[in-house]
Parts: structure tokens; C-alpha cells; sequence
């Protein structure tokens, strides 16, 4: 069942990856820009755990690292990173209060941009800190955090089915 | 259940009913005439209504008709919309076509290779967009990439089909530009600016640059070709106390509408 799941979490992952590449741009709004493919991340991480959730940072940070230039292997590491500490708490922690996905949200896009950020100023490139930060990664993280009890519910179902299955089959 | 015969004077009443109606012909058109007037009615009536019937059948078989004759004529409605569409995007290309021309013909040393953008950069934290050429297409590292109005960008990164351009429009971008008024010359370095437009750094504090001025890349240090259009100066930013002097830019190229794109591949000039 754990490699059903994980299929339709990559193909979710997959489509939400190509989606954030060509429509990105599109999806812009004021100079805040979506990160579907963080959001699928951290949210799978919040339901299915710690191990799961690495796996699915990994899994994420590959197809973004594919599909941007930024120095191959970051975005896969601060995923695997983002999926890892999520997914500490699990959904124990997250259902005493609804507002600590959001906070889980918002924090990791701040770190996701702050580490590619980083290695990118690492290898040369001209990186304005307070500028992007203010333009890009704040606003991001709003709107990531205020699509998150959209995408949480989904993510929650499928994590959830597979727990039947699971427990059916005990 | 057994059936009463009819009398015989029945009969016979009826056959002299007959002959005398045969016999006597005005007797029998009085007869018809007062039978006609008396179905009339009846007739009228029926007649009226087998038309209703008729017509009932008609409109509903019209019905039937117009409803495919409406889909027949809603499919050729998208169609022609579809085909408008096509039509204005061909116009569009066809117009894009004809500037590049032009473009052309004033660089006759560049050898383009069109590209198409895949989409831009998935983190959304730098300004670059995926081409659908690669190194097996004869795309390089470091090649220019224009449109007809100007520079757009450079290949940073190249996959065997695709590959990366960083737009001038990025931050970490930096040309070697100068203006293209024989009488200035000023140089520098452009860059983009995250508020948006672009930023001449670096010019000399004795170097003349203006609003209105427009600046062309140097071509020096690198493969991007000389004098493609880069942007506008919309305004100077010049104190004293400091070394070199900025111009704030308006690109020549809008980064945020690309559509058709073209690698520049060599510059025989250059070469």
C-alpha cells in the first residue's frame, strides 16, 4: 500500500512540479508566488511522518531541482530537510490546533527560499536579501500558508486511505 | 348469442328508397346538398384538426432539424473561432517574423536558431526560463538568446534538449553595456533590479548619459554579439560624493510576455 500511496504522491508531486514551471509565472499574485510542490511536501509530511515525509522532500526537491537552475541538489536537500522536521510532530501534534500546519507552512517556505538563497550566493551569484525576502518570500509564504487547509484535507485523505487498507489487512 | 334478422320490408323499403332516388334526380342532389351541410361542420372540423396534426408533425420533425442544424452550426461557430485564433497568433507570428527580419537585416552576421520557453524557473527566486533546444541542437553555455526588440537573455545551463536562460531582467545578471550615442559612449555594467527594470552600474562619474538614451551591449569578455538593444535610460541616479554613476533602465525586451525567442549560435562579425 506504502508504494501505491507514494505513487500517487509522486504523480501529485510530478504535476504539481510542471504546473509551478509553466504556469508559474501566471499563478503570481501581487509579487507573492505559490510553491504547490512545498505545499504537497510539508502537508504529506504532517500526515504521514517523519520517514515518509523525508522521502517525499526528497522525492519533491528532485523535480524541482530539474526544473530550475539553481545549483542541483539544493532544492533536494532543503526538501528532504523541510519533509524531515515536519513531519517530527506528525499529525498528532498538528490536529490540537489548526494553526500550526499554516505556521508549518509558512516557516518552510521562509528556510526553502533562505537555503537556496544561500547557495546560490555560495557560487557567485547576486543575491538581494532584504529585497527578496520582502518581495518574494514573505508574500510566498503568506500565500502557501493560506493554501494550506486547502490542500491539507486532500493530502490527509490520501495518507488516510492507505491506514484503512493497512489496518484492514492486520 | 343469436342475431335478429332483419325484416324483409326493411329491405325492400331500402331498394325503393333507392330506385326512387335513382329515378329522381332532383330528389337525390336535395338529398347530397342536405347531407354536405349537415357533415360540413363535422368536416371542418376534422379537417382543421388532421391539419393541426400534420402540423404538429412538421414542427416537431422541424424541431428535430434545427437542433442539429444548431449543433452542425455551434461545431463551425468553434471551428471559425478556433480558426480566428489561429489566424491572429499566425498574424502575430507573421508580424514577429517580418520585425526579426528587419532585425536581421541589419545584423546579417547572426546565425539564429528559434527556440520555444518549456517554462521558467520552478523555485521562482531567479528570473529564468527553460528553452526547448539543447546541446545537441548547438546550444552553448554563455550564448545569447534575443527576440527582435533586444537581448533577453543568456544560456547559463544546458541539458542534451533544453536549456536554462538567465533573463537580463535577473539580478544576478551582468552585461557589458555602453549607450549607443556616438557622442557618449558612456559604459557599464547592466543588471536587473528586483522592483522590476533594469540598472546601468558602474559608468564613470565624466561620462555623459542621459533620459532617453539607449544602451547596446559592448560585446566585449564574452559571446554575447555587439549592439543589441538592452533598454532605454529612463532616469540617472549621479552624486557627486561617489565614484561611478547609475542609470536606471527600461529593457528593450519584456521579460514577463516572451513568446518566440532565438538563440544567437555564432556571430560570424565577431568571429
Amino acid at each position: 500500500m506504502r508504494t501505491r500511496r507514494f505513487g500517487i504522491f509522486f504523480l501529485a508531486l510530478a504535476v504539481a512540479a510542471v504546473l509551478q514551471s509553466t504556469f508559474g509565472r501566471g499563478l503570481v499574485l501581487f509579487t507573492a508566488r505559490p510553491d504547490p510542490v512545498l505545499l504537497l511536501v510539508v502537508t504529506f509530511s504532517v500526515v504521514r511522518g517523519m520517514e515518509e515525509g523525508l522521502l517525499g522532500g526528497i522525492l519533491g526537491g528532485l523535480l524541482i531541482d530539474n526544473l530550475s537552475a539553481i545549483p542541483f541538489g539544493t532544492a533536494t536537500i532543503s526538501m528532504a530537510i523541510i519533509g524531515l522536521a515536519t513531519g517530527l510532530g506528525e499529525a498528532n501534534v498538528y490536529r490540537a490546533t489548526f494553526m500550526i500546519p499554516l505556521v508549518a507552512v509558512f516557516l518552510a517556505t521562509v528556510f526553502y527560499h533562505s537555503v537556496v538563497m544561500l547557495s546560490l550566493q555560495a557560487i557567485g551569484w547576486n543575491v538581494e536579501w532584504i529585497s527578496t525576502l520582502a518581495l518574494q518570500t514573505i508574500p510566498g509564504a503568506v500565500f502557501n500558508a493560506a493554501l494550506a487547509p486547502l490542500v491539507f484535507p486532500i493530502v490527509r485523505r490520501l495518507g488516510a486511505a492507505g491506514d484503512e487498507e493497512e489496518r484492514m489487512r492486520w | 348469442m343469436d342475431r335478429k334478422p332483419i325484416p324483409w320490408w326493411v329491405s325492400a323499403l331500402a331498394v325503393v328508397v333507392a330506385l326512387f332516388f335513382i329515378v329522381q334526380p332532383a330528389a337525390r342532389d336535395r338529398l347530397t346538398g342536405a347531407g354536405s351541410q349537415a357533415l360540413a361542420p363535422l368536416s371542418f372540423f376534422a379537417s382543421n384538426a388532421a391539419g393541426g396534426v400534420a402540423e404538429f408533425w412538421h414542427t416537431l420533425e422541424s424541431i428535430g432539424t434545427m437542433r442539429r442544424t444548431t449543433e452542425l452550426q455551434k461545431d463551425e461557430i468553434d471551428r471559425l473561432n478556433f480558426e480566428i485564433v489561429r489566424m491572429q497568433e499566425l498574424e502575430q507570428e507573421n508580424q514577429d517574423l517580418r520585425q526579426l527580419l528587419g532585425f536581421k537585416s541589419t545584423r546579417p552576421n547572426l546565425q539564429l536558431l528559434p527556440v520555444r520557453i518549456l517554462g521558467t524557473d520552478a523555485t521562482g527566486l531567479i528570473d529564468t526560463v527553460i528553452i526547448d533546444k539543447g546541446s545537441t541542437d548547438g546550444i552553448r553555455e554563455d550564448m545569447a538568446v534575443i527576440t527582435w526588440r533586444g537581448l533577453a537573455g543568456r544560456v547559463i545551463r544546458v541539458e542534451p534538449t533544453t536549456a536554462f536562460v538567465l533573463l537580463v531582467t535577473d539580478v544576478s545578471s551582468s552585461v557589458a553595456a555602453r549607450t549607443q550615442d556616438p557622442n557618449s559612449r558612456a559604459s557599464g555594467i547592466v543588471g536587473g533590479r528586483k522592483e522590476g527594470g533594469l540598472i546601468m552600474k558602474d559608468i564613470l562619474q565624466q561620462e555623459l548619459i542621459q533620459t532617453g538614451d539607449t544602451v547596446i551591449t559592448l560585446g566585449i569578455g564574452g559571446s554575447l554579439p555587439e549592439g543589441l538593444p538592452i533598454g532605454k535610460v529612463v532616469r540617472v541616479q549621479k552624486r557627486n560624493i561617489e565614484m561611478f554613476q547609475e542609470a536606471i533602465l527600461e529593457p528593450a525586451v519584456d521579460t514577463t510576455k516572451l513568446e518566440r525567442l532565438y538563440a544567437v549560435l555564432s556571430d560570424t562579425k565577431a568571429n
